[in-house]
């Protein structure tokens, strides 16, 4: 946990001071030169897209190569699943385990590996066309677009609160006096997907409260980690674009701290995507663990 | 510091420069563009080696922090574009103008060339996340 912090910390505040350095550099050469303002702009640009975003860019492969492998995952354990769910019986209808769950869960993913991580993808290249180009602005396409991502990837927890408390069995066993301020908390604190992410937060507690009565504490807990990880480490990459953007902004160029505040908000919105994909990790595991379970204590 | 030492020298050898050219062109007229244009490009290479090259490794090793060719290229690019620029000038003035455009041009396409690697660079990062 500490380790993948520092690293984090050690890239983004590395291009950080990179940013700095070579702003500073820039001032010097325009002051020499003042008929090259056009390049030391465009340098600076490729300076940050070259190195300072690399780990935004990793951070938009990742998420997509986890969501291809978890995607490529439910489409071989799928009939593995169904087929021993169908001989498992009634065994599951009193856990609120509907088929049709686990099928949303993972045409979520399918979703999003079709469809948000390509769009997303065309959002951050709208905004760095539109910060090299300022003669052909995209920002409002750029923007229409995350925040359609961000409509879709709530709609889509909605539902999965909605699968959920239809059965009525699972209650979240953290709802009460000691989560609410923490929820308080990051709903105030993290920008735009805050209140989204105690929401979805509160439906996979919800969850996967009710399982561990099968599963056991320290598994999930286990799960949860695994697949929250990639989605705190965006989130937290995302939060270190954005002060950056606001440290620099007294004396950078304004396409530079844009271009960083941009990439941090579809960092952002790419933390929401994120959250979908650990969701039905978290949801996939947690059946196939509690299938086996079911299936072993019975015989 | 190399710089602080030749600068005062050099502001003495312009003032110098613009004595003999005033001198040049009262004594002998007709030679005035010859010797002008000698005279100048004297001055610029003895600029260029004293003051601006120095300057130029200097910069370059302040700015060592960068990733690798970016310091480099920049301050390269725009002393070969300033250069070329000035020369450019100088022999408009004497009445060559679409020689210097030409002239000026060539170094553009050259200041060009040298950016092409860290270009298509920038190209290969952008088209990795369109393609797969």
């Amino acid at each position: 946990m500490i380790s993948f912090i520092e690293s984090i910390l050690g890239t983004v505040l590395s291009s950080f001071v990179i940013i700095i350095i070579a702003t500073f550099m820039a001032l010097l050469v325009d002051f020499l030169f003042p008929s090259f303002v056009k390049w030391t702009r465009m340098i600076l640009i490729f300076i940050v897209v070259t190195v300072v975003l690399q780990p935004a860019f990793e951070h938009l492969t990742l998420i997509r190569d986890i969501a291809n492998s978890i995607s490529m995952m439910f489409i071989s354990i799928y009939p593995i699943l169904t087929a021993s769910m169908v001989t498992a019986g009634g065994a599951f209808s009193m856990l609120n385990f509907q088929p049709a769950m686990l099928l949303f869960a993972n045409g979520a993913i399918v979703l999003t590996e079709k469809v948000l991580i390509p769009l997303l993808t065309a959002a951050l290249i709208l905004d760095l066309v539109s910060r090299i180009l300022p003669a052909v602005p995209f920002t409002k396409m750029a923007d229409l677009i995350r925040t359609t991502l961000l409509g879709t990837v709530s709609a889509v927890v909605a539902a999965y609160s909605i699968f959920i408390t239809v059965g009525g069995t699972m209650s979240w066993a953290l709802t009460g006096l000691a989560s609410e301020p923490i929820k308080e908390l990051i709903r105030q604190n993290v920008p735009l997907i805050g209140s989204f992410m105690t929401e979805s937060m509160g439906t996979i507690g919800r969850y996967s409260s009710g399982a561990s009565v099968f599963a056991g504490g320290w598994l999930i807990s286990a799960i949860w980690t695994v697949a929250l990880i990639p989605s705190f480490k965006t989130l937290l990459t995302a939060f270190f674009y954005r002060w950056t953007a606001a440290l620099i902004e007294p004396f950078a160029n304004e396409d530079i701290t844009g271009i960083l505040d941009d990439i941090g908000r579809t960092l952002f919105v790419l933390c929401a995507v994120s959250f979908l994909i650990a969701f039905a990790f978290i949801y996939t595991a947690l059946f196939s663990i509690i299938l086996v379970k079911l299936i072993t204590t019975m015989k | 510091m190399v710089v602080d030492v030749s600068l005062m020298l050099t502001l003495i050898q312009l003032i110098v420069v613009f004595l003999i050219l005033l001198l040049i062109s009262f004594a002998v007229p007709k030679l005035q563009p010859l010797l002008y244009a000698s005279i100048f490009f004297y001055f610029v290479f003895h600029l260029l080696n004293t003051i601006v090259f120095p300057f130029g490794k200097y910069f370059v090793a302040l700015f060592e922090p960068l990733p690798d060719p970016f310091a480099k290229l920049l301050i390269g690019s725009a002393i070969l574009f300033y250069v070329s620029e000035l020369i450019a000038k100088h022999i408009e003035e004497a009445g060559y103008g679409s020689l210097a455009a030409v002239a000026h041009f060539a170094v553009k396409i050259s200041i060009l060339t040298l950016w092409m690697q860290q270009t298509s660079a920038l190209i290969e990062i952008l088209s990795k996340l369109i393609i797969k």
